[in-house]
């Protein structure tokens, strides 16, 4: 087992990842694109490498995933918008401090894009044909919060079906009276996060919350995402960005979980996987090396557990109430 | 040629699906095992086995597939040797042939057969009768080798769910998963904490010896009654019917093995442990493999008596006068030999059977949508005063081994000399009443199981519900249609646990004897008294190594048309596709498929 | 990759695979570009359903041809005859079978139900049926429970009729199957509650009794499973409980649970000699519901188990110095 963690062999295999256009899988993988751009950069971003990606290519490719026709962001040209791919694009260009790439009608209709897809409620559907899902609250808030464009019309009926999101076991669902899961206590409680209710939580639902994303850790370090499953080095990120948020990120074993993560690492070609001794890829690459961050193991460059995002870039997001 | 008394054998019933496939042929169609050609036997070759039983198959097949040709014949004019599955015409001849000395290591052959076969309602061919019945662990090494060999294509299994303990004059089944833990109404709730926690125990032991080691020596009933405070009733079906355990002495470790080993078979193929094939147990499988071996490159012959074996010139002699050179070893089952064989292994243990067709469909006894049942009687449970335990296992004519109405009923122990033969029948009498009882359905017009309340009420009897029928005396008899008792000589001790040390020291003779046939001639083994097929890997492996060097290569077969058919949802009616090469690792109750759960679709 | 063993694939290998890619490439890429054209010049015909067909084919997860594929559907909703809608169903079905936890399929069969040309209930009253299929082959999977509970909002509105009580049945099974079932657990959760904010109990007493035994009977047969401590912890805390049992009852229902507790812990200790961890969190909070009920408690003993829960479950040791923390 490597107890080393490989930073090199991490950058060279997020720079691979672009070169495999001779894999099929490559290809089968185009819905992902600008979430696997996202991905990266932010990997390099926190293993001090920004560079290692050709700024300019990124920042075209964004702009031409930018759907006229919507106003969102689809993952590939040609492809649809979506709420998720949306956010994946807006954090790149601020990453590169190049939301400016985009004129001010853009911005406009993106902001429009993610408003109309608010539903009376106060949830948000991924795109028009309306699937509903708190992962879609955390990105259209997060997306708006980064663009500085929250509003309270917006923020307070999302917060209030955040609230009916939570189980009596202190976990988050995906829609009231859905099963808790570790991802989707990140996006309730990083959406409270970014528009600053988190204080709607009582102080004894908050402990709760600790306690049941401290049940995650398992005996070999690892983190799962329910109760009777197998660990996964992206809960690394789910479970503890949630910790952090309510400041109670040492709830766990730091130690073990490095163990868990150094473990998952592929010691030839480098990358992360969600287990030790399974195929590596760019998302587990990703959590696995926020999750290292936050609890500040391998003296990597800190990550905003809110936005999951470089906090050298968050720190100057403007905060929500204006 | 093939007897023509005999059941359609298994390349007949499943002519090869490669014919047919518009894949290129990488397993052409078996030619030559259902008729050999003995026009075509090689000058020379590098192994010659003599016998097809399940060991010599599974090795055949080995050396086949290994690159090695292999010259496999079989005296007898079917295959299956000490494997057979054999029509009640064949099982007399067999019988006969037992009585005069011309099978060797059998002896003291009864059979009784109803006239109904042959001149009544059924034929000798309707019924296939496994002279050494089996039960396939679904986690087990052969099951591996059967997948990997893609053999299993050949064959078709059914499941067996049905264990039952004989205990206080009824047959109980087995509390043993989590569910029937959970649910059971009768189980007190510490009994339940106990058997759980033993569970959980057993299926990693080995890496708890704190737990076992104090009790190492001790028997396995001493270790949970006094470990885990079990009660006897679950103590006897963890050893004897979980564990399959011949006798109370036991030891901790081996004992552990043998009920994880049931543990963790269930549920790999659905809520079942073990597997039997359709149409007969080894007779099938051996066949399966000598079908895999031909189509591997290896030539069969039946009807083939090798004389004599000249390790010096490597010249082996048959008794048609035919010859070939054999470059690399000789491999004889002990019941091949000739009057001038003088290496063969002491064979010390015997095994008594009792085998019976009863006309009765014994479905009281099966799973729902089953046809097959184990029932263990442990020591001390019979009239007899058993001291080890018989094994009984039920086939019903789902498993076309016998027509609608009847099944078959195998019965076995490890007790030695006389003594055995009453256990034998004592099991039986119990079983006979047993399934009379159960299958007693007139209830309201037979006044021996039901009573009168006081008020003219009728009162179903406790015989028919409750423990004791002691006092049941049933009007109605099995009928039985056939009844064989034979003991089988072998050269394993029923063991615990599967060890190469228990075939190495009667595979080798490095004894030269003057005016011997067989010297320089490996033996296989004949099978042991286990109904799992526990021991066929670790012996055939132990003469694979005498033969190749090494065991690294066993089967270690890459077909090239990868088989897309992906396993689909279990289905109960026909588990031979439910096999999949993949190896999952399933955790108690945890499911499968824990893994995937966000596909990349998280994607924030 | 979830779940996909790691492979070191030899250069060999490697060229091969590359090879047989190539082809495979070239036709994906170019059917795509052909569906994507159809996409943006709004050719919506039997064709270009057909097409887009194919690339799901490819790739289930491509949820641009999903949308176009709607869209076309829409367009010529008119030409579709009922044979169509069931086989949309058995192609999403063929394609869930594969790929149980891609969401756009899932999304998809939603929309082809609300849009199948056959309106009646019987359409949902079927899917039920199929859904149960699908529980029984991954009964955890989150996407067949939360999709499970649309279909049956829909059968509910649709009948005006309540099915909590075969969904509560179902969850009984589903949990006898495997206690460690937490999806069934929180199921359970959902249901007691709805049921008795709607009054729909019988006898909410009964329900109770029957329930007590129920969790004490999958305490003892799994004293491990964390699914059943939470379920319990819930159970105990709610206001149901607490309001239809008396003051008395439901005292002596908390330390009926308390010693039962104990017992096991015990019997663990003497097992194993370690505490069992989650006996002790019970206690802990069993030891609050008391105080809370203004029951003197003479010598409290959380703070006795915190400590041992240091020792007992170090992964979480510095949750219990916060609670003991909070203890003063």
């Amino acid at each position: 087992m490597p107890m080393e963690f490989l930073k090199e062999k991490h950058i060279e295999y997020i720079k691979s990842l672009d070169a495999k256009q001779g894999d099929l899988e490559y290809w089968l993988s185009e819905h992902l694109r600008l979430n696997g751009v996202y991905w990266g950069l932010t990997a390099l971003c926190i293993l001090d490498a920004k560079d290692t990606f050709k700024k300019e290519d990124i920042v075209n490719f964004v702009l031409s995933c930018w759907v006229k026709s919507t106003g969102g962001f689809s993952p590939f040209p040609r492809h649809d918008a979506h709420l998720l791919t949306t956010l994946s694009g807006i954090q790149i260009l601020s990453i590169y401090n190049s939301l400016d790439a985009l004129t001010e009608e853009q911005i406009e209709k993106c902001v429009e894009f993610i408003k109309k897809n608010q539903l009376e409620d106060g949830s948000f559907q991924g795109d028009r044909f309306g699937e509903v899902d708190t992962r879609f609250i955390y990105t259209a808030l997060s997306s708006l919060s980064i663009l500085g464009r929250l509003t309270p019309e917006i923020v307070d009926p999302a917060v209030d079906y955040i609230l009916k999101c939570y189980n009596f076991d202190g976990g988050f669902g995906l829609s009231p009276g859905s099963e808790s899961h570790a991802a989707q206590a990140f996006t309730c409680l990083g959406a409270l996060a970014v528009v600053g209710k988190v204080n709607k939580l009582s102080k004894s639902q908050i402990d709760k919350i600790g306690w049941w994303l401290c049940e995650r850790q398992l005996p070999e370090g690892g983190l799962n995402g329910r109760p009777s499953k197998l660990p996964d080095v992206c809960y690394s990120w789910w479970v503890l960005s949630s910790l952090a948020i309510i400041n109670k990120l040492n709830w766990i074993d730091y130690k073990k979980l490095r163990h868990f993560i150094l473990s998952s690492q592929d010691t030839k070609r480098g990358g992360i996987s969600d287990r030790p001794d399974n195929e590596v890829d760019v998302f587990h690459t990703l959590f696995g090396i926020t999750g290292l961050s936050l609890m500040g193991f391998e003296n990597l460059n800190p990550i905003d557990p809110v936005y999951c995002m470089p906090c050298e870039v968050t720190s100057k997001f403007k905060k929500y109430p204006y | 040629m093939l007897s023509p008394e005999r059941r359609p054998s298994m390349a007949e019933r499943r002519p090869s699906i490669f014919a047919h496939a518009l894949t290129p042929l990488v397993v052409p169609h078996l030619a030559g095992i259902e008729d050999p050609l003995p026009a075509t036997t090689p000058e020379k070759v590098d192994v010659l086995i003599a016998g097809s039983g399940m060991v010599e198959s599974v090795l055949a097949a080995a050396l086949a597939w290994q690159g090695s040709t292999v010259l496999h014949i079989d005296k007898n004019d079917y295959y299956g040797d000490t494997a057979a599955t054999l029509t009640v015409d064949q099982i007399k001849r067999w019988v006969n042939e037992i009585n005069d000395g011309k099978i060797p290591y059998y002896e003291n052959a009864k059979l009784y057969v109803s006239t109904e076969i042959g001149n009544g309602k059924y034929n000798s061919r309707d019924f296939g009768i496994d002279i050494s019945p089996k039960i396939l662990f679904t986690k087990s090494d052969l099951l591996s080798i059967l997948v990997k060999s893609r053999v299993h294509q050949y064959l078709e299994f059914q499941s067996l769910s049905n264990f039952h303990t004989y205990e206080n004059d009824s047959f109980e089944k087995l509390t043993n998963t989590k569910q029937e833990i959970f649910v059971d109404q009768k189980l007190p709730l510490m009994t339940k904490r106990n058997l759980m926690k033993f569970i959980k125990f057993v299926l990693n032991w080995e890496e708890q010896p704190e737990i076992w080691k104090p009790f190492a020596e001790k028997s396995i009933a001493e270790f949970l009654i006094e470990k885990f405070k079990l009660e006897r009733a679950q103590v006897f079906e963890l050893i004897f019917s979980i564990g399959l355990c011949y006798n109370i002495e036991t030891k901790v470790p081996e004992a552990l093995q043998r009920i994880r080993r049931y543990l963790t078979s269930f549920d790999v193929y659905g809520p079942f442990p073990v597997l039997y094939s359709k149409y007969g147990g080894p007779g099938e499988l051996s066949q399966g493999f000598c079908r895999s071996a031909a189509v591997g490159g290896a030539t069969y012959k039946l009807n083939e008596t090798l004389v004599s074996y000249n390790a010096t010139t490597k010249e082996a002699v048959f008794a048609d006068g035919s010859k070939v050179s054999v470059m690399e070893k000789v491999i004889m089952s002990p019941t091949q030999v000739n009057q001038n064989s003088k290496n063969v292994p002491e064979q010390p243990y015997q095994i008594h059977r009792l085998t019976c067709i009863v006309e009765k469909d014994c479905k009281e006894w099966f799973s729902e949508g089953e046809s097959a049942a184990m029932v263990v009687f442990p020591p001390g449970s019979l009239k007899s005063g058993n001291k080890q335990v018989v094994q009984a296992f039920i086939l019903g004519a789902g498993s076309e081994c016998c027509p609608s109405g009847t099944s078959i009923w195998y019965m076995s122990t490890t007790e030695q000399g006389v003594r055995a033969e009453m256990d034998l029948d004592a099991a039986l009498e119990a079983m006979e009443l047993s399934i009379l009882r159960e299958s007693s359905t007139d209830l309201e017009n037979d006044n021996d199981i039901v009573q009168f309340g006081m008020n003219g009420q009728t009162v179903v009897n406790s015989v028919r519900l409750g423990q004791s029928f002691k006092e049941y005396v049933p009007r109605e008899k099995v009928h039985f249609l056939c009844k064989l008792y034979y003991t089988q000589y072998t050269s394993t001790p029923p063991f615990g646990v599967v060890d190469p040390s228990l075939f190495e020291k009667n595979v080798v003779s490095d004894k030269f004897i003057p005016g011997a046939s067989d010297n320089g001639v490996l033996y296989t083994s004949m099978p042991s008294a286990e109904i799992s097929y526990d021991e066929v890997v670790t012996a055939a492996k132990v003469l694979y190594e005498k033969i190749v060097g090494s065991d690294d290569d066993f089967f270690d077969v890459d077909f090239e048309d990868d088989d897309d058919t992906q396993a689909g949802p279990a289905d109960n009616s026909n588990y031979e596709n439910a096999i999949d090469d993949e190896d999952e690792d399933d955790d108690m109750g945890m499911g499968k498929n824990e893994s995937t759960e966000f596909v990349g679709e998280m994607e924030i | 990759m979830h779940g996909v063993k790691r492979r070191q694939w030899s250069r060999e290998l490697l060229k091969q695979k590359r090879i047989e890619d190539e082809k495979k490439i070239k036709q994906y890429r170019s059917l795509v570009d052909t569906v994507l054209n159809l996409k943006e010049t709004q050719i919506y015909t039997k064709d270009s359903l057909k097409l887009s067909k194919e690339v799901l084919q490819w790739n289930p997860e491509f949820n641009t041809v999903w949308n176009f594929r709607r869209d076309i559907i829409e367009n010529v909703k008119g030409q579709l005859d009922v044979t169509f809608w069931e086989d949309e169903l058995n192609f999403t079905m063929a394609e869930l079978k594969k790929f149980p936890k891609v969401y756009w399929i899932w999304n998809h069969r939603v929309w082809v139900l609300k849009n199948h040309i056959d309106s009646s209930l019987k359409i949902w009253q079927r899917e039920l049926i199929i859904v149960n299929k699908l529980l029984d082959m991954d009964a955890r999977n989150f996407h067949g429970w939360h999709y499970r509970r649309r279909i049956i909002k829909v059968i509910e509105d649709r009948t005006g009729k309540s099915n909590d009580h075969e969904e509560l049945e179902l969850t009984t099974q589903k949990i006898n199957k495997n206690i460690s079932n937490f999806s069934a657990w929180h199921q359970r959760v959902q249901l007691i509650t709805r049921m008795n904010d709607t009054d729909e109990f019988e006898n909410r007493k009964e329900f109770i009794t029957n329930e007590i035994d129920y969790i004490t009977n999958a305490m003892f047969t799994d004293a491990e499973d964390q699914s059943v401590w939470f379920y319990m912890e819930w159970f105990l805390e709610y206001e149901m409980v607490s309001k239809v049992l008396n003051h008395n009852e439901y005292t002596t229902i908390l330390n009926k649970f308390q010693s039962n507790i104990l017992i096991i812990n015990e019997d663990d200790k003497e097992f194993s000699g370690k505490e069992n961890p989650w006996c002790l969190k019970m206690l802990i909070i069993i030891e609050k519901l008391q105080t809370n009920l203004g029951i003197e408690i003479k010598d409290g003993k959380s703070k006795e188990w915190i400590a041992k829960l240091i020792e007992a479950d170090p992964l979480r040791k510095n949750r219990y110095l916060y609670l003991l923390h909070e203890e003063k």
